[in-house]
């Protein structure tokens, strides 16, 4: 299913971008992704204010989880155009009428006047995609904030009750079991994360130990050290589980890390389907429609004042599952 | 010790000997050793060339490896560089050292922090303060190449490298936030943000390869050079067994340059000196051949084909030997053509060869195989009838002279038969020098002939034979010696007028002063001279000495008029004319009173050049005459044709005159006829007044002989007297 993204800019002019969605698939357990790059105009800087229109071709609405209208807008934060943001953006539009998206470009410099400019349109809610926006998005202190797609959280300077999150990742239990279903040789996983994600750590072992796994874990500090640590555990380990953390991960580092996987037979468990080409097993991913779902619930939550009881980070339920064709073919 | 000392010594005499040979050799370089040391200089200087370019070629593969190694281990820098990320992991600087102890080509790795101070140096046992710290240069160009392509610098030398030092910037990457949520990473236009963490730096020393290397070509020329000496000792023995072949054709060459063309030439087994075999032996075949086609010329007679004299005389030699050994007989037959000059003067030379030819081939047939033919001179041949006594001999002899007779010869419708006679010498043990057989046989050819021709005759070794012959052969060298010592003189016999006996001129006759002061009349030693060619010699004797006279006598002795004879060898001569010429210029002779006699039968023969010769002479002025007509084989017709002044009857007809009337009736018809054709007639041999009369009275003009004067040693004028009641003189009266 295709959906087309506008974007909007002051001065009714909007950009309409097209974007190809998947929605819901009739498994529930995968998700299809754009097959092509949107297609948009040369972008100036976002003064006064971006804003991006999406209009989509819904799906019947029986095959749709039941929309929450609210009356008041709610402010999109894209932090780029990633598909991995816009995704998410466009399930959000399918669950809001009165849904604004703005996109920072990536920029850092501007994200300031672009926060502050949401400030005072007087939004219901803000949702912030991505640390970009997440880290401009946090210091707005009148209306709810719900950050997702950002993997390093701990990061962030959250000084307010106004502001939550959403996990980045799928859970993991539901990954390792989609894992294991389609390799169920399976025995010893490696792991390699940043500092700052024992929960990520606590929760993976919880997992692997209640799936009989045995599950490698090191933390290390640079792409450098991750590659060291994964030449080292490679020879004792025949799973690694990559998770999204861009501060120790390089493209040279991955490059080597399917090398040596290759050599040494390790197959590779992978945040995102476009990585599958690294060589890896499997994709386990997350899915736009259950981000937009959790970060619906965290916002009806908030907007009634349920804050306290909120965690600051409401885990998702669904994962998407993408196996490579070299799997496949083995299954 | 000795038996090095004996071996030196042994060495030293072989170099010696070669020495030797080479020296008897003029000097000149052995094919085997040049080819040989052109292979092996070849060879060394292949050697050479694959050695220098084996250890340039090594030089560059080493460093091309150098190159990958530091590249392989730059590679690996990241791991290596983990004590700049993993400060305080010591499994990773344990880890560091235990890599480095397995290359002993890395000597040292040291690791600087961002601004390029040295933090530590592997192994441990270097101090960091042996090491400096980067510069800010270096510094800077490590930072550059951060992230490029090949991520290092590399110092080294480019010829003969051994030392590397490499400097590599250690440093950590991160990707854009959000990188990882969607698209692959690795294709994503993403910019990494980097972040220098240090340099690491390595010391590579190469020089155990380079050791390897040295020592492997060291090997490796050891070998080419054993190599060399191995072909050298083989490629010798193979060109030697190679050129064999040539060294086998030196034995036959030699002989064919000694003349022995019956050699035989080993086949050669490789092409090229197989065709040089090949060429030899055709050049032998042709040397064979013309070597045959010189010996049948130097041997055979080039007209008949029959041994020559040269080739006869060596058989008659051989055969003198095997009748000296065997003691058997054999003869020699010496064959001399009667009356040939007949045919050769009056049919020309060439009908003269056929006959010749005819008479070889009838030769051949008479005597058989086993006996020799040859051709000894002009029309005399020569047989050796081998184990002929004197009764085969006669049976031989008659046997030709029957197939002679035999024999008619047809030439411009004419025929004529040559009749032959034959003079026979015995071989024998007492008669055996082959001179001396030819000379019997010839002697006795020229008895045969004077016994009346047509007729054989055994030599007959006679007191009066032997004397004769020995005469004869005495007669050259006098004859020789009187030439050159000038010991000829000149006789002057008048010619008078018959009907006035008035001295018209002098016949100038030649005398041999004998070694007893004897004068020796021409009879004597004019066969000898003709018979050994000296008879031109001595006709231009007389001519100078005849002018020479004239010049003397020409004052004293009124119309002096000299009458030369000269015989057909001095017309042989081509400078007679020119001689005749420069003697009468020198001593101031008149031609018109010169008067040359030939013979008639020159006259009648006359061949061309003759004829010039005598036409020349009487345009200069001379007058001729013609001597003993009568004799010879002319008709009276020739006189027609023959230009002469004078006619001079032949002493046959005078001798007995008065007596014999048909010499008187010959004698006038021959004044008649040399009147009407204008010739004064000189009659010969005039003994009497009486023939003197007869004379005038048969016509005759002149008269020559012992009763008109005898020949004096100056020419004198004396008249002869005449008879008054001559019929002649009344005859003048009226």
């Amino acid at each position: 299913m295709l959906e087309t993204i506008n974007r909007a800019r002051p001065g009714s002019i909007l950009l309409v971008l097209l974007a190809s969605l998947l929605g819901a698939c009739a498994s529930g357990l995968t998700t299809s992704w754009p097959e092509e790059p949107v297609e948009a105009e040369a972008v100036p800087a976002p003064e006064p204010l971006p804003e991006i229109s999406i209009e989509a071709n819904r799906k019947p609405a029986e095959l749709l989880p039941p929309p929450v209208r609210k009356t008041t807008p709610i402010a999109i934060v894209v932090s780029s155009r990633q598909t991995a943001y816009t995704d998410v953006a466009a399930a959000l539009i399918e669950r809001y009428d009165d849904a604004h998206v703005y996109e920072l470009g990536g920029d850092d410099a501007a994200t300031g006047g672009v926060i502050r400019n949401i400030g005072d349109i007087g939004n219901s809610a803000v949702v912030a995609i991505g640390l970009l926006a997440a880290r401009s998005a946090v210091s707005l202190t009148d209306v709810p904030v719900v950050y997702c797609q950002v993997f390093n959280d701990q990061e962030l300077d959250i000084a307010s009750d106004n502001v939550r999150g959403v996990a980045a990742y799928s859970p993991l239990e539901a990954q390792l079991d989609a894992w294991l279903a389609v390799d169920p040789e399976l025995r010893r996983i490696g792991m390699l994360v940043g500092e700052g994600h024992e929960d990520l750590i606590a929760e993976a072992r919880g997992a692997a130990e209640r799936r009989g796994v045995d599950l490698l874990v090191r933390t290390t500090h640079s792409d450098q050290e991750t590659l060291y640590a994964f030449r080292r555990m490679s020879r004792d380990i025949d799973g690694f589980w990559l998770f999204p953390d861009s501060r120790v991960l390089s493209a040279r580092a991955l490059r080597e890390m399917a090398q040596i996987a290759e050599k040494n037979r390790v197959r590779f468990a992978v945040p995102n389907e476009g990585m599958l080409s690294l060589g890896a097993a499997v994709a386990l991913t997350t899915v736009a429609t259950d981000i937009a779902a959790v970060i619906g619930e965290v916002l009806e939550r908030m907007a009634r004042g349920d804050v306290d009881s909120l965690p600051r980070l409401s885990q998702l339920r669904e994962v998407g599952v993408k196996t490579s064709s070299a799997m496949a073919e083995a299954r | 010790m000795n038996a090095v000392v004996r071996s030196g010594r042994r060495l030293m005499d072989r170099l010696a000997k070669r020495w030797q040979d080479f020296r008897d050799a003029g000097g000149k370089r052995g094919l085997v050793n040049e080819i040989l040391t052109i292979q092996l200089v070849s060879a060394a200087l292949a050697g050479s060339l694959a050695v220098a370019g084996l250890y340039w070629g090594g030089q560059w593969v080493l460093k091309d490896n150098y190159a990958r190694w530091a590249l392989q281990w730059t590679n690996e820098l990241n791991e290596l560089a983990a004590p700049l990320y993993l400060a305080e992991d010591d499994e990773a600087a344990i880890r560091l050292e235990s890599y480095v102890e397995r290359y002993p080509e890395i000597r040292r790795v040291r690791y600087y922090d961002r601004n390029g101070e040295v933090m530590f140096v592997v192994p441990a046992a270097e101090t960091e303060d042996a090491v400096d710290p980067l510069e800010e240069k270096r510094v800077a160009a490590a930072t550059e190449v951060m992230s490029a392509d090949t991520p290092f610098l590399m110092k080294g030398g480019v010829i003969n490298a051994r030392r590397f030092d490499i400097l590599a910037p250690v440093w950590v990457e991160t990707l854009p936030e959000g990188t990882l949520f969607g698209d692959d990473p690795l294709q994503a236009d993403v910019t990494a943000s980097r972040e220098l963490r240090g340099f690491i730096g390595l010391d590579l020393d190469f020089e155990v390869f380079h050791d390897g290397l040295l020592s492997n070509m060291r090997d490796a020329v050891l070998v080419l050079l054993v190599l060399l000496a191995v072909l050298g000792v083989y490629g010798r023995h193979v060109l030697r067994k190679a050129l064999r072949s040539v060294s086998d054709l030196e034995q036959p060459i030699r002989d064919i340059a000694l003349g022995d063309l019956d050699v035989n030439f080993k086949p050669a087994v490789h092409r090229e000196i197989s065709d040089v075999v090949e060429a030899l032996q055709t050049t032998v075949a042709a040397l064979s051949d013309r070597d045959a086609r010189l010996r049948q010329l130097a041997n055979h007679d080039s007209l008949t084909g029959l041994f020559n004299r040269r080739r006869f005389i060596e058989a008659l030699k051989h055969e003198s030997i095997k009748v000296m050994r065997e003691g058997h007989e054999s003869a020699l037959l010496f064959i001399d053509l009667d009356q040939f000059k007949y045919i050769n003067d009056a049919c020309g030379h060439p009908a003269g060869d056929r006959l010749i030819c005819k008479v070889a081939d009838e030769l051949r047939r008479c005597v058989g195989e086993s006996n020799v033919v040859a051709r000894f001179g002009g029309d005399e041949f020569v047989v050796l009838a081998r184990g002929s006594d004197e009764a085969v001999s006669e049976a031989m002899a008659e046997t030709i002279l029957n197939s002679m007779r035999r024999m008619a010869h047809v030439e411009d419708g004419r025929v004529f038969y040559a009749h032959c006679s034959i003079g026979v010498a015995i071989i024998s043990n007492e008669n055996l020098y082959h001179d001396d057989l030819i000379q019997q046989a010839d002697q006795a050819c020229r008895e045969a002939k004077l016994a009346g021709r047509n007729r054989y005759r055994i030599f007959d070794a006679s007191e009066v034979a032997e004397q004769r012959q020995n005469a004869d052969v005495s007669w050259v060298n006098s004859l020789r010696e009187a030439l050159d010592e000038d010991r000829f003189e000149l006789r002057f016999q008048p010619i008078n007028r018959v009907d006035t006996g008035e001295t018209v001129h002098h016949e100038v006759l030649i005398r041999l002063r004998g070694e007893h002061g004897d004068a020796v009349a021409p009879d004597a030693f004019l066969p000898s001279a003709v018979r050994f060619g000296l008879m031109s010699e001595i006709d231009f004797w007389v001519i100078r000495n005849a002018a020479a006279a004239y010049q003397q006598h020409q004052s004293t002795v009124q119309g002096l008029r000299l009458a030369i004879n000269l015989s057909a060898h001095a017309f042989e001569n081509d400078s007679l004319t020119d001689y005749v010429r420069a003697m009468f210029e020198e001593y101031k002779v008149p031609p018109n009173r010169i008067i040359f006699e030939i013979t008639e039968s020159l006259a009648i023969r006359r061949p061309l050049h003759v004829d010039q010769q005598i036409n020349t002479l009487r345009e200069l002025g001379v007058a001729f005459a013609l001597d003993d007509f009568g004799t010879g084989y002319s008709s009276f017709g020739y006189l027609q044709q023959l230009k002469f002044d004078y006619l001079k009857i032949d002493g046959t007809f005078v001798r007995d005159l008065p007596n014999n009337p048909v010499d008187q009736k010959m004698i006038r018809l021959i004044a008649e006829v040399g009147q009407e054709a204008g010739m004064q007639t000189v009659a010969e041999y005039v003994q009497d007044a009486e023939t003197m009369s007869l004379l005038a009275e048969l016509g005759v003009d002149m008269a020559q002989g012992h009763f008109v004067g005898e020949a004096t040693m100056e020419p004198e004028a004396r008249a002869t007297p005449i008879l008054l009641d001559t019929h002649r003189l009344r005859k003048l009266r009226k």
